[in-house]
């Protein structure tokens, strides 16, 4: 997160970035169709990024690092929250068959037996082959995201490439390589791929 | 409460990182791109802040307002910066951006009006050295014109008027 010019930090724009990540994160998964809601469960993914930032407000959780690292931070704790509510979803809807409030404890005991460990090691997932089908139909008609898509894939190297390591391989700017990840965030949400193996 | 959330490596941790691989992070968009996805998944980011402010609000209270308790700066920071706009805000704030783009078009204008005027001057107007530094290139009854004006001068200058002895 950039910090506003005075060093503080730039809620809204943290706001927005939480939000964002969680629909993608959500949407992703296709946990909620192509409405951007969890099924069974009612929260959105303005009210996931609302709650991080209630968290860290009211103090429940502590930050003390500069104003950048906060995005990273809060990012974390909501992708958890997510995934922990994923695995609470299973177990209260199957128990209650109603939605559940995202304030009431719900992440307080996951359990672990509803969501496997390794399944959102995403670069395993690129090898996946329903993964892999989907994603294909979903860009079988763009050259540029079909050579994106296989330059992360092929990368071996532990971590994160940096856009302009995956720019330097493709042979295009670091720009358009923004722009392709921004639509491929854009058609693999909208079209709904998801994820093996979540259970439902 | 402290954050007592460990540090391992996590599915939270896998999650993070297969998003970044494929999509980047959100960090490295500016307002505007942030803007405009949010608004592609169909939110509208002035009331997203709206209803942040209001759940926001509602935690201030519960755990620091009713109990007494003074609100941290970053919640009132927060909060303030959330805040809906009011009416008046918001026509002030819409009369400024109307200003604001208003001067740009001007702005923009203006700079290309001036870079063509310059095109323009420096095709048109010649610089009085240029007839002096090419004076070579002259043609030959030009140099005699020129020669003809000048012996002209010279006896302008050197044979003053008579003047009239009857006087």
């Amino acid at each position: 997160m950039q910090p506003a010019e005075d060093g503080s930090v730039d809620y809204r724009r943290l706001l927005n970035q939480l939000t964002l990540k969680a629909y993608r994160f959500m949407g992703l998964a296709n946990l909620a169709g192509v409405e951007p809601v969890l099924a069974e469960h009612g929260a959105s993914p303005e009210d996931f990024a609302i709650a991080a930032l209630g968290k860290m407000l009211t103090q429940q959780l502590n930050f003390s690092g500069p104003p950048d690292k906060l995005f990273a931070f809060l990012s974390k704790v909501m992708t958890r929250d997510i995934l922990d509510a994923l695995k609470k979803r299973g177990v209260k809807a199957g128990r209650q068959g109603k939605t559940v409030p995202i304030d009431d404890g719900a992440f307080e005991a996951p359990d672990p037996r509803i969501t496997s460990e390794g399944l959102w090691n995403i670069r395993d997932l690129l090898r996946e082959d329903a993964f892999k089908q989907k994603l294909q139909e979903c860009i079988q008609d763009d050259a540029g995201l079909q050579e994106f898509v296989y330059a992360v894939s092929e990368w071996d190297e532990g971590g994160v490439p940096a856009p302009r390591e995956i720019a330097d391989i493709i042979g295009v700017s670091v720009t358009e390589i923004q722009n392709r990840k921004r639509k491929l965030a854009r058609r693999l949400i909208k079209q709904g791929v998801q994820l093996p193996h979540i259970r439902r | 409460m402290k954050n007592t959330r460990s540090t391992k490596h996590e599915p939270a941790d896998d999650a993070q990182e297969g998003m970044e691989l494929l999509f980047g992070s959100e960090s490295e968009l500016t307002n505007d791109e942030l803007e405009a996805d949010l608004n592609d998944a169909g939110i509208d980011t002035g009331i997203l802040a709206k209803d942040a402010h209001r759940r926001l609000l509602d935690l201030a209270n519960h755990h620091f307002s009713t109990l007494g308790r003074l609100v941290p700066t970053e919640m009132s920071k927060a909060l303030g910066q959330l805040k809906p706009l009011t009416p008046e805000q918001q026509v002030v704030k819409t009369r400024g951006e109307a200003d604001f783009r208003v001067k740009n078009i001007l702005a923009a204008v203006k700079n290309k009006t001036s870079l063509f005027v310059e095109t323009l001057t420096a095709g048109t107007i010649q610089q009085p050295e240029y007839a002096f530094r090419n004076k070579g290139e002259l043609t030959e009854s030009d140099l005699e014109i020129l020669e003809s004006g000048k012996t002209e001068m010279n006896g302008a200058t050197s044979d003053p008027p008579k003047e009239d002895s009857d006087g």
